[in-house]
């Protein structure tokens, strides 16, 4: 196991250092100079052309991403240009409310696909089974910062039963806080994780296995839910896998309608703050953190399927 | 509706616009012989803010909602609202500008002379603590003060404090300042927050962001918790030296950037007040129960920036035509839902505007017959540069595209991104660009800081980066600064005003307000005409 992981994070580094040069270089090309954005329309040009000397912005393109090279290698992403404090310091705190939403929408999407899926499938071509697909087109189709606003007015505004936006102050508060916002991240990954497990539990319910277990004569229930389920949740583990990714960049909107102060919303302010350290930190820690969850997806593999074996033992 | 106190005692909400726009009147009536009292007329407050004066009422948090967040707490650190509202909050200056006038009232200086040569400022100090609980001392505010007159500290806003020559202590309560040359609006630069007075000592051992993140100051309220990104927690400073303010507990200012989720927060009450409401959401808000809609005098100036480098913007025939083919007051009516002025001058509305100087009409014929006295009698091709996703500058740009089309003047439009207006702007490198259109606000009740920026190309801004050059404006804004006497500043502002809209460097187009909505439990609550809000005058209830 341990050579297997090895082996993974050996060929996700040259991934990173790719990832970092490419949001490094969009950032730094993109237009906008960080010093006339931290110091105003009222600032003289001697005042800019100081903050541009302390911030190194004169240094040649590769002579910064070295310095951002070097610093990263000590786990040092240099100083926000907006917030004067440490990138990590930054950062730091953003985490959990992102890894919360995350899993508030992977649990919502999970505990929703699951059981339309299996009805789906046991009832394929049939009415629940357009029904189910529509409804989930639907949900796919809304874009997340109006579906956002339709919960606010329908769950905040009208029935006072969670808060508007924000985040609070207290851990209950922030449990409260990410219902909604984790539902429409839900609802996105919903659909896809569902559409995958639909398909592949029809075709194990065809396969011959199926078949002697009907003949065995186990009840229909314990037929899917212990044989073909089981069989089937490799495509969705997948699925859910590769969307980790898409929920990581979903944040970025749903953070920004729902006032949480996560990663997306910090992304967002620093891209349009010109932030680069920031920026370019963010995009390193997506990157880890999409790398991460596809080594335990792969892992995870093996504990769905004993047929996968990773490693020869 | 009583004009005179400037705080009306009568309003509905479905009349406040009609108010306004009365009030204007008013005061377009009224206002210009009389010069200073301008503003007070002109200033609408909460409508509760009247009734403060009954009984208010102690404690409470209040949640204000901001689609801004700041970026450091230190008084010489970042220029933006976000920062600066905040920091207004913690810090005391000498001097405070109250909401609805532009005349200085006391802060941390009880009372102050000005020598008869103006150059003399001698500030008696009252006594005060810091919300560590130390004294202001007379070497604190020579300390910030000399720090505030510093041009290599005080980046941003420098040409503030470019006449200060030395503050000097003469005894533990006077601290006395001179300047080098007469400048009529030093005492309302002393109440911007650049100018706050900070511990000397504090400052001295901590880094600029160990003391952002900490910061000390006698203001009415202190830092309690700023979480970046979500909120900046305030409490009240147990030592302010108003016994008697502020009167809430605390003030949680959230940061919540989208337009839609803050009107639904304030109205599911998970919000006291929101700030900037949209215009075109306006109507809606009005329409929630026990919500009110603040729409607030704010010295801010929406324009079309030509860059007068560039032929044939260089030609004054030109940029006059430009002015005569802009359809202000249906921008106004359709844009802005008729919550703006049509603007009658190139720099925004501060004391001694003058409303009686007419505002460009909107007249295609004299539009073409002034292009025919230029250069390129039929017309020429432009870029003019927008903010992408702003439906104020994206509706903007498509009318004047049109309108300017029909006299001949082809218009490309290029939207960018937000971000990168204000390089593309200062950078110089455009023909003509809108800016969002609260951004170009003056910080004084008073025309000095505009109009040095906007129409003084010797300031240092090449005339807020249009490459303006004209030595009779500059000589108007150098007299009208270096007298004190208000009638002559009253004339000199004027005359400025009307050579100003007749050089026409800008395409002025509308003076834009400020939009709150506020919980109609909320008292007491106003802004400046700089947009922000003394929250020591705030009570719930």
């Amino acid at each position: 196991v341990a050579y297997y992981l090895l082996r993974r994070v050996g060929q996700a580094i040259p991934i990173l250092i790719g990832l970092t040069v490419c949001s490094f270089l969009l950032i730094h090309l993109a237009p906008g100079d960080p010093a006339r954005i931290i110091l105003g329309l009222r600032a003289t040009p001697s005042a800019i052309a100081a903050v541009r000397a302390q911030l190194h912005l004169n240094e040649s393109l590769p002579a910064q991403y070295g310095g951002f090279l070097l610093g990263a290698l000590h786990f040092n992403f240099g100083t926000s240009f907006q917030y004067h404090q440490s990138v990590g310091s930054l950062i730091a705190p953003r985490i959990l409310p992102s890894i919360l939403l995350v899993l508030y929408a992977l649990v919502i999407g999970v505990v929703l696909a699951l059981p339309l899926a299996v009805w789906s499938a046991m009832k394929a071509q049939r009415l629940p089974d357009h029904l189910i697909r529509v409804l989930t087109m639907v949900t796919f189709a809304m874009p997340a910062f109006w579906l956002g606003v339709l919960l606010i007015l329908i769950f905040s505004v009208r029935l006072h039963l969670f808060p508007a936006g924000g985040y609070g102050l207290t851990f209950g508060s922030h449990l409260q806080s990410l219902v909604l916002p984790g539902i429409v991240l839900g609802l996105y990954l919903c659909p896809m994780l569902l559409r995958t497990l639909r398909s592949s539990l029809i075709e194990s319910l065809r396969s011959e296995y199926v078949e002697a277990a009907r003949a065995r004569g186990y009840s229909e229930a314990r037929i899917v839910w212990r044989h073909a389920l089981r069989n089937s949740l490799i495509s969705g583990l997948t699925v859910m896998g590769a969307n980790i990714a898409f929920l990581l960049s979903g944040t970025v909107i749903v953070e920004s309608v729902f006032s949480i102060p996560g990663l997306g919303s910090l992304l967002v302010s620093s891209v349009s703050d010109r932030d680069f350290p920031v920026v370019t930190a963010l995009t390193l820690l997506f990157g880890v953190f999409v790398l991460i969850v596809n080594i335990i997806t792969d892992v995870s593999y093996a504990f769905a399927d004993p047929r996968v074996r990773l490693w020869r033992s | 509706v009583d004009v005179r106190d400037g705080q009306p005692t009568v309003t509905s909400r479905s009349m406040r616009l009609s108010r306004r726009s009365f009030l204007l009147g008013a005061c377009a009536v009224s206002g210009a012989s009389l010069g200073g009292p301008l503003l007070a007329a002109c200033s609408t407050t909460s409508d509760s803010a009247s009734a403060a004066s009954l009984a208010a009422m102690r404690g409470g948090t209040l949640r204000l909602g901001r689609n801004l967040q700041p970026h450091d707490l230190n008084p010489l650190g970042q220029g933006d609202n976000g920062s600066i509202f905040a920091r207004l909050q913690i810090y005391d200056q000498l001097v405070e500008i109250a909401p609805g006038t532009s005349t200085p009232v006391p802060g941390l200086a009880e009372s102050w002379t000005i020598s008869p040569d103006g150059l003399t400022y001698t500030f008696k100090l009252r006594s005060a603590r810091f919300s560590d609980g130390s004294p202001v001392t007379a070497e604190d505010v020579k300390f910030s003060l000399d720090r505030f007159a510093n041009q290599q500290l005080n980046t941003n806003y420098g040409f503030l404090s470019t006449a200060m020559k030395q503050t000097t202590i003469l005894d533990p309560r006077t601290v006395q300042v001179t300047l080098k040359t007469v400048d009529a609006s030093f005492l309302n630069n002393l109440g911007v927050f650049v100018a706050s007075i900070v511990p000397q000592k504090t400052v001295e051992a901590e880094s600029f962001n160990a003391f952002s993140q900490n910061p000390i100051g006698s203001g009415p309220f202190m830092l309690k918790k700023w979480i970046n990104g979500q909120v900046v927690e305030l409490v009240k400073n147990p030592y302010y030296w108003n016994s008697k303010q502020p009167y809430l507990d605390g003030a949680n200012l959230l940061y919540v950037p989208d337009d839609d989720t803050r009107i639904l927060e304030i109205e599911s009450n998970g919000l006291d007040v929101a700030e900037s409401i949209p215009f075109a959401q306006i109507q809606q808000v009005r329409g929630m129960s026990g919500i009110q809609v603040l729409i607030e005098p704010l010295a801010a100036i929406y324009s079309v920036w030509l860059n007068n480098a560039i032929k044939p913007l260089n030609e004054q025939a030109v940029r006059q035509a430009l002015n005569y083919a802009t359809p202000s007051s249906a921008i106004v009516r359709t844009v802005f839902f008729g919550h703006a002025q049509v603007a009658n001058s190139i720099l925004p509305v501060t004391q001694y505007w003058d409303p009686a100087i007419p505002p460009y009409p909107y007249d295609l014929s004299r539009a073409e017959a002034a292009l025919a006295e230029s250069s390129t009698p039929k017309g020429f091709a432009m870029t003019l540069v927008l903010g992408g996703g702003d439906t104020v500058q994206t509706q903007t740009a498509e009318i004047l595209k049109n309108t300017w089309g029909q006299i001949g003047v082809r218009v490309t439009l290029q939207q960018v991104d937000p971000s990168e207006q204000n390089s593309t702007l200062t950078s110089e490198n455009y023909e003509a660009i809108l800016l969002p259109a609260n951004s170009v606000t003056s910080d004084v009740p008073v025309p000095d800081e505009m109009a040095s920026i906007e129409l003084d190309d010797k300031a240092g801004f090449s005339c807020f980066f249009t490459n303006f050059k004209s030595t009779q404006t500059s000589d108007l804004v150098e007299q009208a600064s270096g007298t004190l006497n208000p009638t002559t500043r009253q004339e000199l502002f004027s005359q400025l005003q009307k050579v100003a809209m007749q050089q026409a460097p800008t395409v002025p187009i509308a003076f834009v307000p400020n939009v709150l909505a506020v919980r109609t439990d909320v008292h007491g609550f106003a802004t400046t005409v700089a947009g922000n809000w003394p929250l020591k005058n705030v009570w719930l209830g």
